[in-house]
């Protein structure tokens, strides 16, 4: 596991892991509190996840050649380390196992009705784990090519201007309260998930330390301006009361374009919005491989069980009336995971001279 | 290990060939719906009529394509297709219709309850095009054959070119479903009527209040009118005005809009001053051919006679409580306090809206 990984690799490592499935419903999610200051919720949002990432950055800046699941082990003993570790390991296979559900839901929804959600499931997490399996540099250099597509899905949108398009349903801007704005950012927090990983591959970019929180910070700056692109161009595109009515609006604003040598904008969108979502699920068995391994063999062989693992809870989770419950409680707890728990340990850092032992060897 | 690996591997990537074998749909088992409409028949039943193309053999490679009508009736539009589809033999696709008609009894009772199945299948191609007709729809879908192409591509055809000329708005499902959802907003419709049972023709624009068409249509000019006054100039607006010297027709190339809302605090009196420019070309003015025209003089007389036309429309507007103009969404932002307190639907009964027309005749044709 010594492979490195430089700047650029890191900061598309973590765009391409935020930015999955939750985007495509999120303008409609946010619509029942913040209505038309969502995309402010949007930006409060990542806000927020810029003090967690500071957090992060204090931290990791302590333990420069430690991961997570290393400086849990140094701080707190190897066996409440480990089982700390444990415990983020099934968040993170919960968390891919439950990404490739609303995938698998998407795809059938929107293109393939009749296709047994099995064998989609198996495509998805038999691509991803064909990733994964590889060490991280080969995961990073994958993860920077498809970026590419980026600039594919933000031209399609640009299209959508061609619509009918109100600026004034924005206005006047900041009309539905401090309070309704901020119970949108609790909705879009949950669609920015993805930045914990720079947890895990943080300490695997080569070279110093220094100018590293500028490449977090760029990283999530990209990531919020994109979801405010896409919720803003959805407020403009529809009427409120629309929005609030589709599941995807993101797709659904695209239905709107039709070109004589193209049609159905939303297909071509959504195959290739598919990629960022697969890589989602990579990252997410990368992370969850490099939580309780350290040797690239033992990290193969757990990637290959967590693959089986998302697989599993995919099918139960797929066969579920609703998810609802399970969202809520999920969506809590991995809050106090990635939020609460290192700035618990950068605060314990203080107490213990672990710190100051990485920092010397 | 590694072989294991490996064959997993591709165990795992074969499926990717199936995919096909549950949601293939082979074109040669598809009715392509290219057109339908929808009537009120009764008090709740509507009546569905779908154009789709038979190819038939010729032999020699050579097809012949019939323009086929299908008439269903039913409760609801799903199963209205559900009773055609069962008439016909491969499955109904709807998702190449281009042209939704709807009758105008229909449209009254409100248009978005009958076509909420569009927007719910994620196939249905939502840039079709709507349009309400006078009388029967299914009359207008089922006419004899326009141009020997089939029925619903000579509606469309038709529309389009209306648009283009500035008559009619263009309307699809897609912008349809926003304009209606709205509040401060209301949409216009393209109608389509039979002309003495030889011709289709599409020159009025449908009012509608809320997701209903209120019954109120504006012809020709006057719907022209409404078009620039709301901003919208297509290629270009051909207008036929009556002035002294006789009629004249002004094709419009260019169009400067400037509306302004404004409410009275203390009375509540809404105002609504719409500024249009219009600039273009004489196009004919019979009585001029041996004299020059004093374009200083037209452009007064054409403006007068548009003011005075326009004041039509706004009457029309606030008969059929719509708010084409998107006042009420203006409103809204310059006056969030009084938006929120008012009675809408009362409150535009009491708009005033002010209409100011200025012609600028940039060229008299290759005449003077």
């Amino acid at each position: 596991m010594n492979s490195t990984i430089d700047r650029t690799q890191l900061l598309f490592l973590i765009i391409k892991t935020q930015i999955g499935i939750g985007l495509l419903s999120l303008p409609a999610e946010i619509q029942s509190s913040a209505k038309s200051d969502s995309w402010i919720s949007v930006l409060v949002a990542g806000t927020v996840i810029q003090f967690i990432l500071l957090v992060y950055w204090l931290l990791l800046r302590k333990f420069p050649n430690d991961n997570l699941s290393a400086i849990t082990v140094r701080m707190l003993g190897p066996y409440i380390g480990r089982a700390i570790n444990a415990v983020y390991y099934a968040f993170f296979v919960f968390i891919a196992a439950y990404a490739s559900t609303l995938y698998v839901e998407l795809v059938k929804n929107w293109m393939l009705p009749l296709t047994p959600g099995w064998i989609l499931l198996l495509l998805i997490i038999g691509t991803s784990l064909y990733l994964a399996y590889d060490n991280l540099r080969v995961i990073a250099r994958f993860f920077v090519l498809s970026s590419a597509l980026f600039i594919v899905l933000i031209m399609i949108s640009i299209l959508t201007f061609s619509n009918n398009v109100h600026v004034s349903n924005i206005m006047p801007i900041g009309q539905t309260g401090v309070l309704q704005i901020l119970n949108g950012s609790e909705k879009t927090f949950f669609s920015m998930l993805g930045f914990e990983v720079t947890l895990f591959y943080f300490s695997q970019v080569q070279g110093n330390r220094k100018g590293m929180f500028k490449v977090i910070s760029l990283a999530n700056l990209f990531v919020t301006l994109f979801y405010t692109y896409f919720v803003f161009i959805c407020l403009i595109g529809f009427s409120p009361d629309a929005l609030g009515h589709m599941n995807e609006p993101v797709l659904y604003i695209l239905k709107g374009l039709s070109y004589q040598l193209f049609d159905r904008i939303d297909l071509i969108f959504l195959t290739i919005w598919i990629i960022p979502m697969t890589v989602t699920i990579v990252s997410y068995l990368c992370v969850a491989g490099k939580s309780l391994t350290t040797s690239q063999s033992a990290y193969q062989k757990l990637v290959l069980f967590s693959g089986a693992a998302v697989f599993a809870i995919g099918w139960y989770l797929s066969k579920l009336e609703s998810l609802e419950p399970f969202n809520k409680w999920l969506e809590k707890a991995y809050f106090i995971m990635i939020a609460a728990v290192p700035l618990l340990l950068w605060l314990g850092s203080f107490l213990t001279t672990a710190g100051a032992k990485a920092e010397s060897t | 290990m590694k072989r294991g690996i490996k064959f997993a591997a591709c165990l795992s990537l074969l499926p990717m060939l199936l995919t096909g074998c549950w949601d293939i749909q082979n074109l040669t088992n598809k009715k392509l719906v290219n057109g339908l409409s929808l009537d009120l028949v009764g008090n709740d039943q509507m009546m569905g009529t779908i154009r789709t193309i038979v190819l038939e053999s010729k032999g020699g490679g050579q097809f012949d394509a019939k323009d086929e009508v299908i008439k269903a009736v039913g409760a609801s539009v799903y199963l209205i297709g559900y009773k055609i589809d069962n008439m016909l033999p491969g499955t109904l696709e709807a998702s190449k219709t281009h042209v939704v008609i709807i009758g105008e009894e229909l449209a009254k009772k409100g248009v978005m309850a009958p076509l909420e199945p569009f927007y719910r299948n994620p196939k249905f191609f939502l840039k079709a095009d709507l349009i309400i007709s006078k009388g029967m729809a299914s009359e207008v879908l089922s006419f004899n054959k326009i141009d020997n192409s089939p029925v619903a591509f000579g509606i469309k055809q038709i529309l389009h070119s209306a648009a283009r000329k500035t008559v009619v708005p263009k309307q699809t499902l897609y912008s349809l479903w926003s304009e209606v959802s709205t509040q401060g907003e209301d949409a216009i419709v393209p109608m389509i009527r039979k002309v003495n049972e030889t011709a289709l023709t599409v020159d009025g624009i449908c009012l509608f209040d809320g997701d209903r068409y209120s019954g109120v249509t504006l012809e020709r000019a006057d719907s022209t009118i409404l078009l620039l006054m709301d901003g919208t100039l297509n290629a270009q607006a051909t207008m036929n005005i009556p002035i002294e010297q006789g009629m004249s027709t002004i094709l419009v190339r260019k169009l400067k809009r400037s509306i302004h809302v404004t409410a009275n605090g203390s009375t509540g009196k809404i105002e609504c001053s719409v500024h249009v420019d219009l600039y273009g070309a004489i196009a004919s003015l019979p009585s001029r051919m041996d004299r020059e025209i004093d374009r200083k003089q037209v452009n007064q007389e054409m403006a007068d006679w548009l003011n005075k036309e326009s004041s039509v429309v706004t009457a029309k507007l606030r008969q059929a409580n719509c708010d084409a103009l998107g006042i009420g969404r203006r409103l809204r932002v310059k006056y969030p306090e009084l938006w929120r307190s008012m009675d809408r639907e009362q409150k535009y009964q009491n708009v005033v809206i002010k209409p100011s027309f200025t012609v600028h005749i940039n060229s008299t044709g290759v005449l003077n």
